[in-house]
């Protein structure tokens, strides 16, 4: 059903079924009166109208599941009694706990208390570790302007309360406002609250959260410092990691809390600036809309915040009826108090780099000590502190560390061993917050990203995880360019970005040009790596394993074996220099042989790979990597997969003789290859063996079909069709799997049509291309699978006499080419795929009489193959090719010749004609074991056919008298 | 106070609605990565005897995520917009493994009853239902939307229609409609 057709559907139901039920029938009849289809959906709609309306999906999944835990909106404990102290009223809550105003009823003190508790149905294990941790914090700071930790209990039903100062006050910002404090009064209040956040700063403890409603001031005009709770002790042995989970309050938070980035002391430092301004000035440093906390996120990392004298100023201008209270504020006399010193400490304060900002609560509030005392504030002298700064920033990881080393050689502060510790805990803290995001980018790679991988529909996830994980490594990588075992891990984890969004075998994330970049990426680092450590082996050899995969993925995912061949090469080169070096490391010789046999598959151009077209070199590449990996062998016995390569090389061999048109010498080798491999799985059950064994069933089946012994070629390909199955039954999700039963789907099918059984084949063949067809990632690779099933059904519409399907088949199959062709796969064995389904095509238009076009195709076939010759001499697959397009050239001259109706034409067309024949005769004899099925699989005409055509032209044109 | 990974996705949720796309990126991985993570622990835990047994899955992974102190209740919609499609996910992964550990046998229903044993209210074959979404979504996607964010992510009519930005009466009648539809699709392919 299309959408427009639903869209009609429903709203001819809707209307209906709004309808008195006796309404309906008669409203229908008139509304779908020539529409015998609409009339029967809607009329079944309506028969489920009333059992979906009963219950169906009413209730959600997630209320579901969570019915019968407790919410905690109906938590409500008043009355409730902890310990010695009974619960009167909630007072304030917030994201995870509640705060109620309680008395002590045991009578030994006629005292009011707050207590701190975590929420019902919040409790987990995180939490009360969170909540533990609070506790013991807070026990640690004893100062009159914090709010101070009086016991700490856990409910009956497990839950950690905190009994604290119960403080009567109101906020700092309302209390400047009511008391009418003039600027030096609310100066000298601000640094109460600067000696209490430095106190708790000397004891570790960075608040994160500071802003007026945590910081009330009693009647008695004394600040108070409320909620250390999101206060984090900096000691790495009990610190929760803060990383992606931080905890703000927009308008107070910093710019580096936004980000999400570390927080230090100097996060609390900015807040204090954001406190100071609005006392100062009665509002935001940021001149936003404040009901929408996106902007001011933005603002609060991106804009520079007005001066707190032209602020006021501003606010003179903009508020025509001020309050009472703001009054003494909008004043011009009030803006000009602050306009110099004081708008620098506050702005310094808010600077949105960390490092430039005071390195110290101590400092801010000493610097407005000194502009109270009239004495030259350290805010604006600042330059050489802030050259300093940036300097060090260059060298080093963590803003705080830099921060504290500045402080350190600028002198000023008398370093005290506590402040030491900090500076200490800080630097520490930064090389943790490093290791922390190269753990965490680890972390989404290999665990993340792996635990999500199979999961249905997790390509978007994966796609976000992968591209963070980069994000954070090109990060790293930045700050990290001396250490080079760091670099190695930078390095190992693009290679596995880079493999995991190129794989063609994965549930491809399409994300082919990003894996590109981060293989790149990885060289780079490896190329560097090994320059700059020419002695270390293993650098050489990882670099040269980079070479290798990046080649790999060039070749196989990109189709450009050229380049391919290019970095195999300098692998090989690596290692080749390597095994001199360095002749016992069975390392370089696992490594080689996997190169060697890199060199051999492009050449060769088998498998996925296409071809290079030097079948002949590439034979001479696979013989030197059995021989090396003979070498590894014995120097690793044990090693399965090194004792594997040998049966896989004997199978590339076998591909590369049945290039060169040794049917009987490929059978060999893959009978070899088959004789080890079952040896070795009798070792060892692994499935990769067992796919390889699968593998060669098919490669047989190849043979089989070449030698046309077709039937021989069918039961092979269904036994490998049949036992990738059976593999794919033990593990569905294994990738190169599917990929081998949709092959194998695909060639069983071909050979059956072959072998006559047109239903059976063009089944399995239908199976395959839908497989491939659904497949996501459409790589030119599954493009060019599609394109060659398209040209068999093409083949076996022509066998069953519907040459215009045919002709449609075949331009499919030449678009699907082209495309993979686009996409990057313009190597010889695709080109060749693609000519060979343009010539079916012009065979197909010349049998229904469409001369021109079938002349045309002719013509664009010999276009693209004869230069291909010219540089790929010898190559079997292209002669086969070239052979078939000449002939067809040849039955189009014939065909002209016969529907010529002046004699001098004809006889033209039929010297033509046999100059095509003779072309294709002379190509034949340079083929050897000639095979009516070419090694692309496509149907050809033989030698002997193509000598009948030319001793019939040359008959005909003999009935000619010359002259 | 305390606080803990509310805070970021809430601003996180803010920026998103916001209007800034690199928000929601930033969600994604952290929404589907608690609910992943719990999920796994629950249904490990509970694999031996029960299927997806009631206890705290959703709830404690909102609550961990969201807490209940979220600015605005649009902010909530949006999140368990998010949340909605990574739930379907989830529990259509875990029916769907443990249909594939039955192979062969009937298709696997997923009692998401309550403790009290409701089960009527939600036994639905989650992975024919998730089919039918689909198909649903071929021809309706709007519909099928309004289903993912009303049965997964337990959204109101009214918050539904501020993430679709779609009038309540339409979501209202799209949730009927598409109900129907469903019901019909499921009965058709024998599962309800």
């Amino acid at each position: 059903m299309t959408p427009e057709r639903w869209q009609q559907i429903r709203g001819v139901y809707e209307r209906i079924v709004a309808l008195a039920p006796e309404d309906r029938s008669s409203q229908l009849d008139q509304v779908a009166l020539n529409d015998a289809e609409l009339r029967q959906e809607v009329e079944s709609l309506l028969s489920y109208e009333r059992r979906a309306q009963d219950s169906f999906l009413d209730t959600p999944v997630a209320n579901v599941i969570s019915g019968t835990m407790p919410r905690s909106d109906v938590s409500v404990r008043t009355g409730r009694r902890l310990g010695v102290y009974e619960l009167i009223e909630r007072i304030g809550y917030g994201g995870m706990g509640e705060v109620y105003r309680a008395a002590r009823i045991d009578g030994q003190y006629q005292q009011e208390v707050a207590i701190k508790l975590v929420r019902s149905g919040y409790d987990t294990t995180l939490l009360l570790e969170r909540f533990r941790h609070e506790r013991q914090i807070l026990a640690t700071l004893d100062h009159p302007n914090i709010a101070r930790l009086l016991d700490g209990g856990t409910t009956e039903d497990g839950i950690p309360y905190l009994v604290m100062e119960l403080i009567d006050g109101v906020p700092i910002d309302r209390y400047c406002l009511e008391q009418k404090l003039s600027i030096v009064e609310r100066l000298k209040l601000f640094r109460q609250v600067c000696a209490a956040v430095h106190y708790a700063h000397q004891h570790l403890v960075v608040h994160r959260d500071l802003k007026p409603s945590n910081i009330l001031v009693t009647a008695n005009g004394v600040p108070k410092l409320l909620d250390f709770g999101i206060a984090k002790i900096l000691d790495p042995s009990t610190q929760v990691a803060p990383t992606l989970l931080n905890a703000l309050t927009p308008e107070y938070a910093s710019p580096e809390q936004l980000r999400g980035e570390s927080i230090t002391t100097s996060a609390d430092v900015y807040s204090l600036g954001v406190v100071l301004y609005r006392l100062l000035t009665g509002h935001s440093p940021y001149r936003v809309n404040t009901t929408s906390p996106a902007d001011l996120a933005r603002a609060i990392t991106e804009i520079e915040p007005e001066r707190p004298s032209s602020a006021v100023l501003r606010k003179i201008a903009e508020v025509s009826d001020p309050t009472p209270k703001e009054i003494d504020v909008l004043s011009g006399r009030w803006a000009r108090e602050l306009r110099g010193d004081l708008d620098t400490i506050v702005l310094k304060a808010l600077r949105k780099e960390p490092q430039y900002r005071y390195s110290s609560v101590e400092q801010l509030s000493e610097d407005i000590r000194r502009h109270l005392e009239n004495l030259p504030v350290k805010a604006r002298r600042g330059s050489t502190t802030y050259r300093l700064g940036k300097f060090l920033l260059r060298h080093r990881i963590g803003v705080a560390a830099t921060a504290l080393v500045v402080i350190a050689i600028t002198g000023g502060v008398v370093t005290t061993v506590r402040e030491a510790r900090i500076a200490d805990r800080n630097a520490k803290e930064a090389e943790k917050r490093f290791n922390e995001v190269r753990k965490l980018a680890n972390s989404l790679i290999f665990e993340v990203h792996d635990s999500i991988k199979d999961l249905p529909g997790a390509n978007k996830s994966r796609k976000v995880i992968l591209e963070r994980a980069v994000e954070y490594l090109d990060s790293l990588a930045q700050e990290s360019a001396n250490e080079p075992d760091l670099v190695r891990e930078l390095a190992t984890a693009y290679e596995r970005i880079g493999a995991l969004q190129g794989d063609p075998m994965d549930p491809n994330l399409g994300e082919i040009k990003a894996a590109k970049g981060n293989f790149i990426k990885s060289i780079e680092l490896r190329e560097a790596l090994a320059r700059a450590n020419p002695h270390n082996s293993k650098d050489q050899i990882e670099l040269a394993v980079a070479y290798l995969d990046y080649s790999d993925f060039q070749t196989g995912v990109l189709g450009n074996p050229a380049a391919g061949l290019d970095y195999c090469n300098k692998a090989v080169a690596l290692l080749d220099r390597e095994a001199v070096a360095d002749p016992n490391n069975a390392r370089v010789f696992v490594q080689s042989t996997r190169a060697y046999t890199s060199l051999g598959v492009i050449q060769i151009g088998n498998g996925a790979g296409g071809s290079t077209g030097n079948v002949v070199a590439g034979v001479a590449a696979l013989k030197k990597a059995l021989e090396l990996d003979h070498r590894a062998i014995k120097m690793s016995p044990s090693n399965m997969e090194v004792a594997g390569q040998e049966f896989v090389i004997y199978i590339l061999l076998g591909d590369a003789m049945l290039k060169l048109g040794e049917p009987v010498a490929a059978e060999e080798y893959y009978r070899h290859s088959m004789e080890g491999m079952n040896a070795l799985s009798d070792r060892e059950t692994n499935i990769r063996t067992a796919g390889n064994l699968v593998v060669l069933d098919g490669k047989m089946g190849d043979v089989f079909l070449r030698e046309d012994k077709i039937s021989d070629a069918v039961s092979w390909y269904r036994k490998a069709h049949d036992g990738a199955g059976r593999l794919i039954a033990r593990d569905p999700a294994d990738q190169p799997l599917e990929h081998l039963v949709i092959t194998s789907s695909g060639q069983l099918g071909h050979a059956l049509m072959e072998n006559g059984q047109m239903d059976a084949g063009l089944e399995y063949m239908h199976k395959a291309f839908d497989a491939a067809a659904k497949s996501p990632s459409q790589t030119p690779l599954e493009k060019i699978f599609q394109g060659i099933l398209f040209t068999w059904f093409g083949e076996a519409a022509e066998k069953r006499g519907r040459l215009s399907d045919a002709v449609q088949e075949y331009r499919k199959s030449q678009a699907m080419l082209a495309s993979a062709r686009e996409d990057g796969a313009n190597d010889l064995r695709t080109q060749i795929y693609y000519t060979s389904a343009t010539d079916r095509l012009a065979a197909a238009l010349l049998k229904l009489g469409k001369l021109q076009e079938a002349s045309t195709q002719y013509n664009a076939s010999r276009d693209l193959l004869e230069p291909l010759r010219k540089s790929n001499p010898g190559e079997q697959e292209l002669l086969y090719a070239v052979a078939e397009t000449y002939a067809g050239q040849g039955d189009v001259s014939m065909q002209l010749a016969k529907l010529a109706s002046k004699r001098l034409d004809k006889i033209l067309h039929l010297n033509d004609a046999v100059e095509w024949f003779q072309k294709s005769s002379t190509i034949w004899s340079k083929i050897k074991n000639p095979s009516r099925i070419s090694s692309s699989t496509m149907e050809v005409r033989l030698p002997a056919e193509v000598s009948r055509q030319l001793t019939h032209c040359k008959t005909q044109l003999a009935a000619f008298p010359t002259n | 106070m305390q606080r803990g990974p509310s805070e970021h996705i809430t601003s996180l949720l803010v920026r998103w609605r916001g209007g800034e796309k690199a928000a929601l990126d930033a969600l994604m991985p952290l929404v589907y990565d608690e609910l992943r993570r719990l999920a796994h622990i629950y249904l490990r835990r509970e694999r031996g005897d029960h299927t997806l047994q009631s206890t705290a899955l959703v709830h404690e992974a909102y609550a961990r995520l969201v807490g209940q102190n979220l600015p605005e209740w649009q902010n909530r919609a949006h999140f368990f917009a998010v949340a909605a499609q990574i739930m379907r996910q989830i529990l259509v992964d875990y029916a769907r493994s443990r249909r594939a550990d039955k192979r062969g046998g009937s298709a696997c229903k997923l009692p998401l009853e309550d403790a009290d044993g409701d089960a009527k209210v939600a036994n639905v074959d989650i992975v024919a239902l998730d089919d039918a979404l689909e198909s649903l979504a071929r021809i309706d996607p709007q519909q099928s939307q309004v289903v993912e964010l009303r049965f997964f992510g337990g959204l109101s009519i009214e918050e539904t229609s501020e993430v679709l930005k779609i009038s309540p009466s339409t979501v209202k009648r799209d949730w009927n409609t598409a109900r129907v539809w469903l019901y019909r699709e499921l009965d058709r392919t024998g599962t309800t």
